[in-house]
């Protein structure tokens, strides 16, 4: 204990939980019972606690929480699986075969990366629509597959991968698929956990095109139908706040085991020069 | 290894496929779509147009030219305002880390966590914590025998309201990236601005801010990129109001198309132009800027 005790960490953990505050005075609220959540003082510790909130969000037939929790998990999941494959194959051929136009292609497709999300809205619906999958969890989940960035970041884990590993299973007799999954994917698992974390967590939280081409209560994803049933609240903040709890408890969880990859994966992105 | 072009674009299908599906006809759809009076129902019905949308948008007596600039210049104050504030803090938070033998980690964890959480949980968190009659800033103002301030119906404090909740939220990534990078920074060329008697001060910007520069150089591109596109925290916290004093670019194109209007093609002109704007800033950033740091 007596490491802590000097001026510097304590005033920058009573910065921290300052920063934090906000977080852990949610909690408390949303332990109050509804009078309480709207009455001064503020308190750490709920004068009177109440499960009233969460029992309000489960009990409440308006606010579908299982059906946004199953789509939510659905979308982040599947689009988080197929973003490892498809990411890892396409890095791992643009770091490690030859084939023609590789580089001219790769250039052209990272310079797609500046290209922000607002610009295609109208016409990424309109592609949707025609595939009729308005309302689809596909319409959410798809879109997340085409980022040059993920590209970008597994090919530079294949690139650092010796020649020397690839060349001696070739030698051996094994053919491209095997290699890739034989001895290429163990070799960059870390990666793979990089683009997975950072994939599953940027699904959960998108906003701006899952509010887009959802419209009825029951396709919304969790960050969706809070923002959706927020204003049917309006004032209520021990509901607002139990239900911002609810929705984030998967990502806390998630960040806490995977921290070191997060952290990791932040790094790897800014380590491009 | 032989050139074998065959088995490159196999293993390139997967993710080519959904590149040119989602990416590449979705940006050409909203060129030819830009061009067009297209009102989001049915694609038959819209007529080619020319570039009259793109005239409108700089056509001063057009339905659309106040908004859209008003929230472009809104944009631009949030980048503006939200910007300095996610690179200064973290860089003196990382600094004051380094040098910390015990609890590093555990404040790390602390200062990112608001990080991983979505924009409408944040939104909604911060619509109880700037609330005016119960809020918890105007709790710890009162408190302190202030007066309780009008955070989300004063157009001002709802835009500054907005700020200070991005600051909170995106802060911590900087921060990740900062303190990495400055711990590969060697202790020996602190050590010897100490014997110098150099002070902190002087060795944060003489050594510690030229050793991180293609760090830094990367977390202003991605915070300046990231506040032009600001969308969540006014949709969420405010709609846009009170007004429209909050109202981000992103938000107003994607009302224009998706809102009363249903001017879909009108909005696809808007998004082009922010495109192709924002790309020209990041390349600008690029190869001017950053080449100076």
């Amino acid at each position: 204990m007596k490491k802590y005790l000097n001026a510097k960490f304590i005033i920058m953990f009573v910065l921290a939980l300052l920063w934090i505050a906000p977080l852990i005075f949610m909690v408390s609220t949303s332990f109050d019972s509804e009078i309480e959540a709207i009455k001064y003082p503020i308190t750490l510790i709920p004068q009177d606690f109440s499960l009233e909130s969460y029992k309000d969000i489960f009990g409440n037939s308006q606010v579908p929480i299982f059906t946004w929790y199953y789509n939510s998990l659905f979308v982040s999941t599947v689009q988080t699986g197929l973003a490892v494959i498809f990411y890892s194959m396409a890095g791992f051929a643009f770091a490690k075969l030859q084939f023609k136009y590789r580089d001219k292609l790769f250039i052209a497709i990272m310079m797609t990366m500046m290209i922000p999300a607002i610009m295609n809205l109208v016409p990424l619906y309109l592609v949707m629509d025609k595939l009729h999958l308005i309302g689809s969890k596909w319409a959410m989940i798809l879109p997340g597959l085409s980022s040059a960035f993920n590209v970008f970041l597994m090919r530079q884990f294949f690139i650092s991968v010796p020649d020397e590993l690839m060349e001696s299973a070739y030698l051996d007799g094994a053919g491209y698929w095997t290699i890739y999954r034989r001895v290429m994917l163990p070799t960059v698992k870390p990666a793979l956990i990089v683009v997975g974390i950072n994939t599953f967590i940027g699904s959960w939280n998108e906003f701006l095109w899952a509010s887009t081409v959802t419209n009825d209560i029951a396709e919304r994803t969790l960050p969706v139908g809070l923002a959706v049933i927020k204003g049917s609240y309006g004032g209520q903040f021990g509901i607002t706040l139990a239900l911002v709890i609810v929705t984030i408890v998967p990502t806390i969880i998630l960040y806490i085991i995977f921290q070191k990859y997060l952290l990791e994966g932040m790094n790897l992105s800014s380590g491009i020069k | 290894m032989k050139k074998n072009s065959r088995v490159g674009y196999l293993f390139l299908a997967p993710f080519l496929i959904a590149f040119v599906l989602f990416l590449i006809i979705p940006t050409v759809t909203g060129f030819y779509l830009s061009l067009t009076d297209y009102n989001g129902m049915s694609l038959s019905n819209a007529s080619f147009v020319g570039l009259d949308n793109y005239r409108a948008i700089f056509d001063s007596n057009s339905y659309y030219f106040k908004d859209f600039w008003e929230s472009l210049i809104r944009t631009l104050m949030y980048v503006i305002l939200i910007t300095p504030a996610v690179i200064i803090i973290p860089l003196v938070l990382s600094y004051v880390l380094n040098t910390m033998n015990a609890g590093k980690r555990l404040l790390k964890g602390m200062f990112y966590i608001p990080v991983v959480l979505s924009v409408s949980g944040i939104a909604t968190l911060a619509g109880w914590v700037f609330d005016q009659k119960y809020g918890l800033i105007n709790f710890v103002l009162t408190s302190l025998g202030f007066d309780a301030v009008p955070w989300l119906t004063n157009p001002t404090f709802a835009f500054m309201a907005i700020v200070v909740m991005t600051i909170w939220w995106t802060m911590g990534g900087n921060l990740i990236i900062y303190i990495a990078s400055m711990q590969g920074i060697s202790t020996e060329m602190y050590e010897a601005a100490d014997i110098e008697g150099a002070s902190k001060v002087k060795q944060f910007f003489k050594i510690t801010i030229p050793s991180i520069r293609p760090q830094l150089a990367f977390t202003i591109i991605m915070s300046i990129i990231a506040s032009f596109n600001i969308y969540g925290q006014p949709a969420v916290l405010t709609g846009g109001g009170p007004g429209k004093s909050t109202m981000s670019v992103a938000m107003y194109i994607r009302n224009t198309a998706f809102g009363s209007t249903q001017a879909a093609g009108m909005a696809s002109a808007m998004g082009i132009f922010f495109g192709i704007m924002l790309i020209g800033i990041t390349y600008f950033q690029f190869k001017h800027v950053i080449k100076e740091m």
